[in-house]
């Protein structure tokens, strides 16, 4: 089993100026705001310069309120076979299913996982309870079963820190895994969202914004957390560079590199 | 319009119905799922013990109580997920609450819907551990049996709306979460650990990591002048304090004919409560009477003692603009 290196850019302007020469893939889009789902003319360009160097192309897409869902038709239908659709919403599932011929994939978004890193230091916690905590919603059958039906063939996984226990190999499923961060939480209460205006110094809740996620990332240090937690955008996220040593053995066949920090 | 309120005890039962509330909704967290799962990997997304009643029997006497005073119970099974393993404990779980007389199950895992609607004769109604934003959504859940849904907390009115009127036409009844617990991060997109155990080996008790004290940094190019004003944005959650409230959002939620206002907060005392069913109540009535903006805040300072602030508001377009 060959190991394709997928390349996340969120924006156009990164995904044009980086070196792609080492991946095999281009996702682009974004996972947890459609707010930042890219215009038309945004995805036509990257699936151009895609077209140019011979990569094939995912379009990644967030969980979507009715006005992102309104933006993301005219984005899925210019999709072609060849493509993928990258999908963290059931609605967007069911829409992506019903109006496009281009292969779904099971984000992971919808792919459950125990993602707090917190989960590590529990050393002594029961072992039927530790192999659990390393599973996800796909090692369950009905769950397989249920993205059967929606003609998923590929799922999506963060890398936790306590391991990885969903095995695919022999069940008609290939696995991504996202490097080197790891999702733990989103928002709509985004604290990104205006964050540079004195004027909502104090104010959170559901506000039109700037987009200023793309000046602004933030480290959060605390005492309960062992490890800087990162704040891109409207979501959480660790970071963890160890990456498992059995990609194969467990039917991983795609690492996705993303590049938040640079975004 | 319907009060959903928590209970954890059958002697809940009985002041909370005589107080306002119609319908009720428990958790059931049996001994030997706690032994091998603990309350980490909780049956019902509460981790701690007093959230939960503590048997079979207790859930059967607490439905017969509520039946006989007119109240209907729920109760939760929405974990995001469940194991292969904990399937059939799960299933059965289903199995014996229905036969206990519960009205509906709430449930998250999409995974389960479907077959617990296909078994049972039960309502099933979606949990906020599965968010729903967007009216395919409802459309996928209604597919797989689903005909009650929780809106979840990361909403708008006006999204609100829009929702609950596609939700009416596929015959699905509807609730809107208004009081206790508005979490900064969207319950079915957030994997932080609310309880950590000692015992599991963690060196300090801890719990909710999304309101902990931080510090944030703001990374990027912007000049320091700007990062520290961006700082000071992105650390609203830190140390910040639950006291959180929609009632004055009811007025909106009666005119888009939601069916239930929801109250969070299983683990509270009974006097809390108590005290959280009559406040909605009375929210209600003020609904009823055209009451001002103003009634509303002022219920809001009897019941916290605080004044109304945008960390504690659930739809801060209603509250503050």
């Amino acid at each position: 089993m060959n190991l394709q290196k997928a390349f996340f850019a969120e924006t156009l302007p990164l995904l044009l100026e980086s070196d792609l020469s080492d991946f095999d893939r281009v996702y682009f889009g974004h996972e947890t705001c459609d707010r930042r789902l890219p215009s038309l003319k945004e995805l036509s360009e990257a699936k151009e310069l895609c077209r140019r160097k011979s990569l094939p192309f995912s379009l990644v897409t967030p969980f979507c309120t009715t006005a992102g869902i309104k933006k993301l038709e005219p984005l899925l239908k210019s999709l072609s076979r060849d493509d993928e659709v990258i999908v963290n919403d059931f609605g967007v599932l069911k829409l992506a299913h019903e109006n496009s011929e281009t292969e779904i994939v099971c984000g992971r978004l919808l792919n459950k996982q125990y993602r707090d890193p917190v989960i590590a230091s529990f050393d002594m916690a029961p072992s039927e309870l530790k192999e659990h905590l390393k599973t996800s919603q796909v090692s369950s059958g009905l769950f397989r079963e249920l993205l059967k039906g929606f003609n998923v063939k590929r799922v999506e996984l963060d890398n936790l820190l306590q391991g990885i226990g969903t095995n695919l190999v022999g069940l008609d499923l290939t696995a991504s895994l996202y490097h080197p961060f790891t999702f733990i939480a989103a928002t709509r209460l985004c604290l990104c969202a205006n964050c540079d205006k004195l004027s909502f110094a104090k104010k959170i809740g559901i506000f039109p914004c700037k987009k200023e996620c793309l000046k602004y990332s933030f480290k959060f240090e605390a005492e309960q957390f062992k490890n800087p937690l990162f704040l891109f955008g409207n979501a959480l996220f660790f970071e963890n560079k160890e990456l498992p040593k059995d990609l194969h053995e467990i039917g991983i066949d795609r690492l996705v590199f993303t590049a938040k920090e640079q975004q | 319009m319907n009060i959903l309120a928590p209970f954890a005890k059958k002697s809940e039962v009985e002041p909370l119905t005589k107080a306002g509330a119609s319908e009720l909704y428990c958790g059931l967290v049996d001994s030997a799922w706690q032994k091998t799962y603990t309350l980490v990997s909780s049956i019902n997304l509460r981790h701690d013990k007093i959230a939960n009643l503590e048997s079979l029997e207790e859930l059967k006497q607490s439905c017969e109580i509520a039946h006989s005073l007119g109240s209907k119970v729920f109760l939760t099974l929405n974990a995001h997920f469940y194991s292969e393993k904990q399937l059939p404990i799960v299933m059965q779980q289903a199995e014996e609450a229905v036969k206990a007389g519960v009205d509906s199950l709430i449930i998250a895992d999409a995974s389960i819907i479907s077959k617990i609607h296909k078994e049972f004769d039960v309502e099933i109604s979606l949990s906020t551990g599965n968010p729903v934003f967007n009216s395919q959504a409802i459309d996928f859940f209604a597919d797989l049996g689903v005909s009650r849904m929780v809106f979840p907390r990361h909403l708008t009115v006006e999204e609100i709306k829009e929702l609950a009127g596609h939700a009416r036409e596929k015959k699905m009844s509807t609730e809107c979460f208004v009081l206790n617990v508005i979490c900064p991060y969207i319950d079915g997109l957030c994997t932080f650990q609310h309880l950590v155990e000692e015992s599991l080996g963690f060196t300090k008790a801890t719990s909710l990591a999304c309101r902990a004290s931080y510090k944030a940094t703001a990374l990027g190019k912007e000049s320091d002048e700007k990062k520290r004003i961006a700082e000071g944005h992105a650390s609203l959650w830190s140390n910040s304090i639950m006291r959180d409230c929609g009632l004055c959002a009811i007025p909106f939620f009666k005119k888009f004919e939601v069916d239930s206002v929801k109250i969070a907060g299983r683990a509270h005392s009974l006097e809390k409560k108590l005290s959280d069913v009559k406040a909605v109540k009375q929210a209600i009535e003020l609904t009823n009477s055209n009451a001002s903006k103003e009634r509303f805040r002022e219920l809001y300072f009897e019941l916290f003692h605080n004044k109304c602030d945008y960390k504690n508001c659930y739809y801060a377009g209603v509250g503050f603009e």
